[in-house]
């Protein structure tokens, strides 16, 4: 009982440390563990060893229910919503926005429950999977990477007056994708094998790629947008019913746990490969299915750095949130109940702040106009960026964002902007990285 | 049916305009009528200014920010802005793209020391410089470990599945403990192992200076040797088996000093000869060795024996007492001038004998001064009888090869072995 009280305020701490954060437009939740590591140096004193883990559990299930709200109600998603992002805003531009925010929610309890679900498979299944499966990640990976291309292709024959005209239509998001997937794999292979951030801040050498990727390009488009976000209705009831919350668990299950366990492999690649497993139709569904991927892309990514076995004494663990984590604390046997219980709880309560905070947000947009909010958000990102990376931060931010404006502005994919990190980790699994980094004369 | 107005479709019909009469497509007047023929003009689409809305005017359905709506291919206003947005961001990404690839090349990694290294630092790519205190192969792993020291703090360097690439790139300067090194590459902090480094490409691991080790007698080895790395060369005069080691007396023209061999080291060595050398008093060997301190005296360890080339079987000769004569006799004057745990050889005659519970105290007089020689019931009992009378004679004068030690504050002198042992006639 004495641990139990101990811990309590830091879950509901971190809870409310995330929540606030995910606020914040587009930021990826590798961003969020960099504000948290910075956090906790001054919080060390503070904190108990004991509260570390379920502090950030909770921290991580807040961001990942809350981040909802700046995804939707302003257009702002970081790359796990870019499958979503389109249902959502039609659903806002129809003035229901709020019901969009609480179907994500909804998708999110639901991505509890399946975790929680899970338990056995994860410590029966995963560690023997992960065992055969793990000396063929590269493969893997390569397959992804493939699938992600190909499932762009193609997009109809196009229209046009000339054969030209008719070829551009047809062939130029297409092409934009994989000039994005080109140059965002360039961009992970020069950050990884020699960033130019300094050596002080080797935490965070990725913060400004994936803040000039994901974060930044959302804001200027919505900058430049002209659309004037419509009343909204907030309901009593959301409009769905228990068939369809169990197909998008069963399709958003998928997607997560495809991201939760590849490494560099985000729900919105999950999503895709998911949506197309089960051929999901419905923004609706779409809009669950996204909130179920998301909670189980993050929180069960983490969590698995808890599934200590014989076979797995390190846990299962992967991606930049760990690595960023690890050296804080380290995973020990017998704490992957202790977590689901933080996360039912975080997760419980990180709803209810949705439904408050998607209530509050409505408030504010009525009264100061998205631009300027966008405004605010773009100069803490340029903000944080400078003062923790400086101005070569800014530079690789700089060059991120001109990447990450492609797809934007060219309607491709996002998520092939993933690029930055599954081509530098497939390869360095494969063992050519350092070839390659040899090749690019960056040894 | 209406022609596509397509050149290539010449046998698709049309009808007159005039008359109604279908004719081919091809042809220029109609043949009944003779009005000409023209071909139907191209359904043109319709390109109409669409609103900054989601929705498009023309078909209303909603579209987002395309520039031609996906449905009914109505074509959108295109603003400035994005064109030029789009202009930019490739532009922008295909030189900025360049000129970070120049500026990573151009940049010198960032050299830190070990001391300095906090959670910050954690995926960041450093250099760092000082001398290997272990290195650490695992064959069957393919695998190898370094442990790094530069004064500042100690750091653990991982070549997961990399000894083969690293020995075939870096051959016979592959790394050595005590080896001055520069490394570069990515930090990996945990809470459970503290900092680390992966090693991932032999480019990066630079040997600045080779720790070639230096040859010494073993009378010149001093405590301020603790930890250093030598070659000794020196002939095994005895060799005593305790339960998990064998203790090796070795002596050279300087004199004597023990070497431990733990059985672990003995067993793993692949060199039947060495093995056999190393377990027969007599053996001349050259051999790599660590200077070590146990319970305040000095020693030796063998040095990664498995290495090829670290020990090495010079020759063989007889370890006799004889050869004991032409040994230097030290005073016992000078006894309080060695240290605990060197060899000396000493003639004096035996003066007083103290029986106590584990032994006797044999007192010693020469020339210049007495000493206490201490001789254990254990090695009275191993001795032949005749001897361990003689040795319990007062007055016998006896020439003998002892170990200096120090009990409370008094040095003293041990037997080590019956064979250094001589009884001289008065």
């Amino acid at each position: 009982m004495d641990q139990f009280l101990i811990i309590l305020p830091f879950v509901l701490a971190g809870t409310l440390f995330g929540s606030i954060v995910s606020l914040m437009p587009s930021l990826h939740i590798y961003n969020v563990a960099g504000f948290a590591l910075l956090l906790w140096q001054v919080i060390e004193g503070i904190m108990p060893p004991e509260a570390i883990a379920p502090f950030f559990m909770s921290m991580i299930v807040g961001f990942s229910f809350i981040n909802t709200i700046p995804m939707t109600f302003i257009g702002a998603p970081d790359e796990s919503a870019s499958v979503t992002i389109l249902p959502g805003t039609k659903y806002l531009m129809t003035g229901r926005g709020y019901e969009a925010a609480v179907l994500t929610g909804i998708g999110g309890l639901g991505g509890i429950f399946l975790l929680a679900a899970l338990t056995p498979f994860f410590f029966l299944v995963l560690p023997s999977l992960h065992k055969i499966v793990g000396i063929h990640m590269h493969w893997i990976l390569g397959l992804v990477m493939v699938y992600m291309l190909m499932s762009e292709w193609p997009k109809g024959t196009g229209r046009g007056e000339t054969v030209w005209a008719r070829f551009k239509d047809a062939w130029a998001n297409l092409f934009a994708g994989i000039l994005t997937f080109g140059l965002s794999a360039l961009l992970g292979l020069i950050i990884t094998s020699k960033s130019i951030i300094r050596a002080e801040m080797g935490f965070q050498n990725i913060m400004p790629v994936f803040v000039g990727l994901f974060a930044v390009p959302s804001i200027l488009q919505n900058l430049l947008s002209r659309e004037n976000i419509p009343n909204q209705h907030i309901p009593e009831t959301v409009e769905t019913d228990w068939k369809s919350i169990g197909k998008a668990m069963f399709s958003g299950g998928i997607g997560g746990m495809i991201a939760a366990y590849l490494p560099a492999v985000t729900a919105g690649i999950g999503g895709i490969i998911a949506g197309h497993a089960t051929a999901q139709r419905g923004d609706r569904l779409f809009i669950i299915s996204g909130g179920v991927s998301k909670v189980i892309y993050y929180v069960g990514a983490f969590l698995m750095l808890f599934i200590i076995s014989p076979i797995s004494p390190n846990g299962l663990g992967k991606g930049g949130l760990n690595m960023i984590l690890k050296p804080v604390f380290s995973p020990e046997a017998g704490m992957f109940p202790l977590m689901l219980g933080t996360i039912f709880l975080a997760g419980g309560l990180s709803f209810l702040l949705l439904l408050w905070f998607g209530k509050w947000m409505l408030v504010l947009l009525k009264k100061v106009h998205y631009h300027i909010l966008y405004w605010i958000a773009l100069i803490m990102i340029l903000g944080i960026v400078s003062g923790l990376t400086h101005l070569n931060g800014l530079f690789v931010m700089a060059v991120a964002t001109c990447i990450g404006s492609i797809p934007v502005f060219y309607h491709c994919r996002r998520s092939n902007c993933m690029a930055v990190l599954l081509v530098p980790i497939a390869l360095n699994m494969a063992g050519y990285g350092p070839a390659v980094a040899h090749l690019l004369h960056l040894e | 049916m209406s022609s596509s107005g397509n050149a290539d479709d010449k046998n698709m019909l049309t009808s007159c305009p005039q008359c109604g009469r279908f004719v081919d497509s091809g042809t220029e007047k109609c043949p009944d009528c003779g009005s000409p023929i023209r071909p139907e003009p191209e359904e043109t689409l319709p390109i109409a200014p669409l609103g900054d809305g989601t929705h498009c005017p023309s078909c209303g359905k909603f579209v987002g920010a395309y520039e031609r709506c996906p449905y009914c291919q109505a074509e959108m206003k295109v603003r400035l802005s994005l064109k030029m947005v789009r202009r930019i961001a490739m532009g922008g990404a295909l030189i900025g793209l360049v000129l970070l690839w120049f500026g990573a090349m151009m940049k010198q990694v960032d050299q830190i020391h070990v001391g300095d290294i906090n959670v910050n630092h954690n995926m960041a790519t450093v250099k760092l410089e000082g001398r290997l205190v272990s290195v650490n192969i695992q064959e069957a792993n393919n695998t190898f470990k370094l442990a790094l020291d530069d004064g500042t703090g100690r750091i653990n360097l991982s070549g997961f599945d990399k000894l083969e690439r690293f020995r075939k790139a870096l051959g016979d300067g592959f790394p050595r403990e005590g080896d001055k090194i520069e490394v570069t590459g990515q930090l990996n902090i945990t809470e459970k192992f503290g900092a680390g480094m992966f090693l991932s490409s032999p480019e990066r691991l630079k040997v600045l200076e080779r720790f070639e080790p230096e040859q010494r007698m073993l009378d010149l080895v001093t405590d301020e040797d603790t930890g250093r790395i030598l070659i000794v060369e020196a002939q095994i005069i005895d060799i005593r088996k305790t339960r998990a080691s064998r203790n090796l007396t070795l002596r050279d023209d300087s004199g004597t000093m023990s070497l431990t061999v733990f059985d672990s080291e003995f067993d793993g060595l692949a060199d039947g000869a060495v093995k056999s050398a190393l377990d027969k008093p007599g053996s001349i060997m050259k051999m790599l060795v660590k200077v070590d301190s146990f319970r305040g005296n000095l020693q030796l360890r063998l040095k990664n024996p498995r290495t090829e080339g670290n020990l090495e079987v010079i020759g063989f000769q007889t370890v006799s007492p004889a050869a004991m004569r032409r040994e230097k006799i030290t005073p016992l004057a000078d006894l309080a001038w060695k240290n605990s745990g060197d060899f000396i050889t000493i003639e004096a005659v035996i003066t007083k004998i103290r029986e106590f519970k584990a032994g006797r105290n044999i007192m010693l007089k020469d020339d210049t001064d007495t000493a206490l020689l201490v001789v254990f019931n254990s090695f009275l009992d191993s001795m032949s009888k005749e001897k361990s009378d003689l040795l319990l004679t007062v007055g016998q004068k006896i020439r003998a090869r002892v170990k200096v030690s120090q009990y409370r504050d008094t040095m003293q002198v041990q037997l080590f072995s019956e064979k250094y042992l001589e009884f001289l006639e008065e």
